[in-house]
């Protein structure tokens, strides 16, 4: 049971690259918390700062009100599960749980007895004799995690532990972690590239980017209210549609205006002191696939655009059309984000839209999409940071 | 089959036929009439012969009690120094740990007859005034130590490379665990390259009985003075070809060659059925 704490912690190796950039955490007793970020990003590096695997270059960690900087990893009590689960080949089930313990000068009863409870709650009891070699990937995977309950640590750090799991194992595993962690309740970090893990298992989700902190919150603020455009871009699958566009206004109306669409803005953005600020302020719009519906009669009132399907997704319980719009796409410098657009054609940006499973879209077909959401995102052209009617109007 | 075959023959004329000519051999006399074991009675029952061979076995396994005890040792040490990432220059240190390996047995022999010469050599600087390759009580370990200090880069070598195949993940794993440094090395390092040490172990076991070039080339083949770093190479080029008067022996010779091959022999076995049946290589 402990209580993480990072302040102004940085990584530079020796070669002057800046892997980890003056990130404040606080990481609650008890909480899961999730690192998540593109790979490179410094998240590795932070866990096994906080490990103490890794030297903190600035700043300090704190695990429990202790500074734990000039620590070794064995002085510090956290386990830590690998993403090639790093089991001991020669050593049995048994053994490579009960390692710590046995470093640790546990009792030799003691031991014995945590080894069998741990086996027990994984479900290992009949593998203990086995050696990694003999095991499957879920297996390997449930002995790493043993490995690190027996401790009975302060807390818990995860380095990707699912990505070498086929997909139907890593969603079972993903429950099986959180259900462990609940009834444990020990502090735990939990690094992923992959954000669909992050939404699903952090009680809050820290994005980090190039080792820069963007936004730690819970999934569905993160969602809701992403800071920046990178944060915007990153969390939601298919990513959110991006654009470059500019906001209009007139004393009664404002409008974000994209290619050759527009969205009406609320209220909010035609109030104020009248100066005007925001007219014509260069912007980038964000839709969501999900607000994205067919234009029917009972939503002609919505706010629509027009596009044109380049390529249908049927996944039973939605369909993905593909399709470009015209507009002028924004881009974002990470790559992993570009992942799943159609690559941009002659005229106009991909869009991307998630439909209902019913919907009778066909390739080449220009359609007309609703826009059934109250709002659109907006961040600033320039910071790429996120624009809120209360603030930046 | 078809493309084993070349091998199989150059194979079979240079190394098994000679070797089985060589065991026929040990069963016939000089003049090619078969004799039995007679050969055999002479080497362990004629004291000339007899006194020779097991000062010259004892001699030999001195000799490879010194690689075990010392090169591998060593070699491995520095096979885990060069794993230590914070040294600069690891690949220059490599390099000239691996250097006298590379050098013929003669220049060896010769640089370090000049470096331990009684009369002019470096010994007397540093406080050694005995004749170290003069006495008979220096001169076998002496011998010793230039052979290990020649080829400690073998093993290096071949514990280094079965160091750096150790996934990190593994040492880091143990550290989080609580090991520290000497625990790491004990739990999770040495089970690992155990099997690397049972043949490196059984390479210098061949090597050392099969030795031959440094003594001849430091002492000459009667591997003075009084015999004092004789081993069963020398003995055995004694016994074929003659040294200082004595005519050589072929049929002796043989013999000898065949005992010096069941003895390797019962080195391998050993280490076949003894070691690596019950040493483990895990896949990383």
């Amino acid at each position: 049971m402990s209580e993480l704490r990072l302040s102004g912690v940085s990584k530079v190796y020796p070669n002057g690259v800046r892997a980890v950039s003056d990130v404040d955490l606080n990481i609650a007793d008890g909480e899961l918390l999730v690192l998540v970020g593109p790979s490179g990003c410094g998240k590795s590096t932070l866990l096994r700062m906080i490990a103490g695997l890794e030297d903190v270059t600035e700043g300090v960690v704190e695990i429990d009100g202790r500074i734990v900087n000039a620590e070794t990893p064995r002085e510090r009590d956290i386990a830590m599960v690998f993403q090639n689960y790093a089991l001991y080949p020669h050593m049995t089930v048994r053994k490579n749980i009960g390692y710590s313990l046995r470093l640790g000068k546990v009792p030799r009863d003691e031991a014995a007895q945590r080894i069998e409870d741990t086996a027990a709650l994984l479900e290992l009891t009949d593998l203990l004799d086995r050696k990694p070699g003999a095991l499957s990937g879920g297996q390997r995977q449930r002995v790493a995690m043993g490995r690190a309950i027996v401790r009975k640590p302060a807390a818990f750090l995860m380095d990707e532990p699912l990505s070498n799991l086929d997909a139907r194992l890593r969603v079972q595993m993903r429950a099986e972690i959180i259900r462990l962690q609940r009834s444990l309740g020990t502090t735990t970090v939990y690094v992923t590239h992959d954000q669909v893990e992050a939404m699903t298992m952090g009680s809050r989700v820290a994005v980090l980017r190039d080792g820069l902190l963007q936004q730690v919150e819970s999934p569905q603020v993160l969602y809701d209210h992403p800071d920046n455009l990178f944060v915007a871009a990153f969390i939601g699958s298919p990513s959110m549609n991006l654009y470059q566009g500019r906001i209009e206004r007139t004393s009664t109306t404002a409008r974000a205006v994209f290619g050759a669409h527009s969205f009406p803005l609320q209220d909010q953005w035609t109030e104020g002191d009248g100066s005007g600020g925001n007219d014509g302020r260069e912007v980038i719009v964000g839709i969501r696939p999900e607000w994205l519906v067919e234009q029917t009669r009972d939503n002609a009132d919505l706010p629509s655009v027009r596009v044109r399907v380049e390529l249908v997704e049927a996944l039973g319980s939605e369909l993905v059309a593909h399709t470009t719009i015209e507009a002028a796409g924004a881009e974002i410098d990470t790559p992993e984000l570009a992942e799943g657009h159609v690559s941009e054609s002659s005229d106009g940006a991909p869009c991307l839209a998630r439909l209902s499973p019913r919907s009778r879209v066909a390739v080449g077909e220009t359609i007309d999409l609703a826009i059934n959401h109250p709002s659109v995102h907006l961040f600033d052209a320039e910071t790429e940071r996120a624009l809120r009617p209360d603030r930046d109007r | 089959m078809v493309f084993l075959a070349p091998a199989t023959v150059i194979y079979s004329v240079f190394m098994v036929y000679p070797l089985l000519d060589s065991l026929r051999r040990s069963f016939f006399d000089d003049d090619g009439n078969f004799a039995g074991l007679d050969n055999y009675n002479t080497l362990f029952g004629n004291p000339t012969f007899a006194d020779r061979f097991w000062d010259a076995l004892g001699h030999n396994f001195q000799f490879f009690a010194f690689h075990m005890v010392l090169q591998n040792p060593i070699g491995l040490l520095l096979a885990v120094l060069l794993t230590v990432q914070s040294v600069r220059g690891l690949n220059i240190y490599r390099t000239i740990v691996f250097l006298p390996t590379t050098l013929s047995v003669v220049i060896v022999g010769f640089i370090w007859r000049l470096i331990l010469s009684p009369i002019w050599g470096v010994t007397e600087t540093v406080g050694i005034d005995t004749p170290l390759l003069g006495e008979s009580r220096t001169v076998l370990p002496t011998l010793s130590l230039i052979s290990v200090w020649q080829w400690v880069g073998i093993p290096m070598i071949f514990f280094y490379a079965v160091l750096i195949a150790i996934p990190k993940d593994l040492i880091e794993a143990s550290r989080v665990d609580g090991a520290g440094s000497w625990q790491v090395f004990r739990d999770i390092t040495f089970p690992l390259i155990l099997p690397m040490l049972g043949i490196i172990s059984i390479l210098t076991y061949i090597g050392n009985f099969n030795a031959f070039d440094l003594i001849y080339q430091v002492k000459g083949v009667v591997a003075g003075p009084d015999f004092a770093s004789d081993i069963m190479g020398t003995f055995f080029y004694r016994t074929f070809f003659g040294a200082s008067g004595t005519t050589g022996s072929p049929a002796m010779g043989a013999t000898v060659a065949s005992v010096m091959f069941l003895i390797i022999l019962a080195g391998v076995l050993l280490y076949m059925f003894g070691w690596q049946r019950r040493v483990t290589t895990y896949e990383l």
